[in-house]
C-alpha cells in the first residue's frame, strides 16, 4: 500500500492518513530546529545524528514523499482528459516519489551511520 | 490534455441594445442576457434589455417573462412552477448559479447579468442540454430496492428517526445548480457523478426501507464517480435550496470505509 499507485477509496484514505501524519512531524521538525543553536553544517550532521531526530526524520521523508505522491495524481487524474497520457504520468509521479524518497531516505542514513 | 483556450466561434461578442424610453429613470433595470441560437452559425452574444421595474414582477424570471412578452419574443429559457420547486429556471444570475423564480431583482445591485449554467451545451440562450445530468441520476437507479415483504398488504413504515435521515437530501430539486457550480464536475462531467446525483445516492442509501445500500455503496466505490468531489463546497455555497451536498457526499465517503465496502 505505501508504494502502490492507489486509486478510489484507499487513495482517499491514504492521503488522509498522510496529512494527519504530516501535521505533527512538521511542528516537531520546526520545534527541534529552533533548539538548533545556529543552523550550521556541523550542528545539522549532530541533529540529524540523533537516533530520536534520525527516526522521526525519515518517517517525515516517507509520509511527505507519499503526501505529494498522492496530491499529484489527483491533479493529474483531474486535468488530463487522456487516459493513456494520464496513466503514464501517475506512474512516472509514482517514479520521482520513490527516487525522492530513497534519495532523502540514503543521505539521512549516510549522515546517521557516518559513511 | 486541458484545453485552456476558447474555440473561436463560442468567444461571447456585444450583442443588440433594448432601450426602454417609457420609464423613469430611477425605473430602469438593465439585464445584460447571453444570447446564442445553434440555427444562425453566429458567435454567441450578450444583448442589453431596460426594463421599467415600476410595472414588472419583483423576481428575475418576472423579468425575463416581461423582456420575453414586450421586448423580444427571441430569447429563450426554462421556466415552470415560478416559485422554486421545479428546478427548470435554474441559471447563471449575476455570477451565481440560482434560480431565476426566487432571486429578487432588487438583491442585485448594478446591471444584472444572465447567463446559463456554466460548462453545459447550450441549446439556445439560456436552455443547456441535461441529458448527460439526467443519465448521471438515472445510473444511481433512484428508486426504492427493496426485497417483496412477505405481507403483501402491510405498509413499509419508518420511524420518525429514520425519516430524519433523509432530511436535507431528499428536498433536493435536480435543478443543477450545484453541480454546474462544481470545478470538478467542470473538467470530468463524463465520469464524476457530480453533487446532485450524489446527494441523490445518499438519499437512497440513507433510506431504511432500502435493502441495497451495500450495493449502491460499491457502485459509487470509484476514483471518479465519487472521489473527484474535493470539498470545495461550491455545491452548497449555490444551492438555492440551501442544502450541503458536500455533506452528504462526505457521508458516503465515511460510509463506504466503515462498510468495508
Amino acid at each position: 500500500m505505501l508504494l502502490k499507485v492507489l486509486h478510489g477509496k484507499n487513495h482517499w484514505l491514504y492521503h488522509r492518513f498522510t496529512a494527519i501524519l504530516f501535521f505533527p512531524l512538521v511542528i516537531w521538525m520546526a520545534f527541534s530546529l529552533s533548539l538548533v543553536p545556529e543552523i550550521t553544517h556541523e550542528n545539522m550532521i549532530l541533529w540529524v545524528g540523533r537516533t530520536q531526530n534520525y527516526i522521526l526524520l525519515s518517517i517525515l521523508i516517507i509520509i511527505s514523499a507519499r503526501h505529494f505522491q498522492l496530491g499529484v495524481q489527483v491533479i493529474l487524474e483531474d486535468y488530463i482528459s487522456t487516459i493513456k497520457f494520464r496513466d503514464f504520468y501517475i506512474k512516472l509521479v509514482n517514479f520521482v516519489y520513490y527516487l525522492l524518497m530513497l534519495l532523502g531516505l540514503i543521505a539521512i542514513a549516510k549522515i546517521y551511520f557516518g559513511v | 490534455m486541458a484545453e485552456f483556450t476558447l474555440p473561436l466561434n463560442s468567444i461571447v461578442r456585444n450583442g443588440k441594445y433594448f432601450k426602454c424610453e417609457t420609464a423613469d429613470k430611477k425605473n430602469i433595470k438593465v439585464l445584460k442576457i447571453y444570447r446564442y441560437d445553434p440555427d444562425d452559425e453566429k458567435n454567441p452574444r450578450v444583448d442589453t434589455y431596460e426594463i421599467d421595474t415600476s410595472d414588472c414582477g419583483p423576481m428575475i424570471l418576472d423579468a425575463l417573462i416581461k423582456i420575453k412578452n414586450e421586448i423580444d419574443t427571441t430569447i429563450t429559457f426554462r421556466r415552470s412552477c415560478r416559485e422554486g420547486i421545479c428546478g427548470s429556471c435554474s441559471m447563471n444570475i449575476d455570477g451565481r448559479n440560482t434560480l431565476a423564480c426566487t432571486k429578487s431583482i432588487a438583491e442585485i445591485k448594478g446591471d444584472i447579468k444572465i447567463y446559463p449554467l456554466p460548462h453545459m451545451p447550450v441549446l439556445k440562450d439560456l436552455v443547456t442540454d441535461l441529458t448527460d445530468f439526467y443519465r448521471q441520476y438515472e445510473s444511481i437507479q433512484p428508486w426504492l430496492q427493496a426485497d417483496e415483504p412477505e405481507d403483501l398488504t402491510s405498509e413499509r413504515l419508518q420511524s420518525k428517526e429514520e425519516l430524519a435521515e433523509l432530511d436535507g437530501s431528499d428536498e433536493c430539486i435536480l435543478c443543477a445548480c450545484c453541480s454546474t457550480s462544481c470545478p470538478s464536475y467542470w473538467w470530468n462531467s463524463d465520469k464524476y457523478l457530480g453533487p446532485a446525483t450524489l446527494m441523490q445516492a445518499y438519499r437512497w442509501i440513507a433510506d431504511s426501507r432500502d435493502n441495497k445500500k451495500k450495493e449502491r455503496l460499491g457502485k459509487l466505490e470509484d476514483t471518479f464517480k465519487l472521489y473527484k468531489c474535493h470539498t470545495i463546497m461550491n455545491c452548497t455555497n449555490s444551492c438555492p435550496k440551501g442544502l450541503n451536498p458536500a455533506k452528504q457526499i462526505a457521508k458516503i465517503k465515511s460510509l463506504i470505509v466503515s462498510n468495508k465496502i
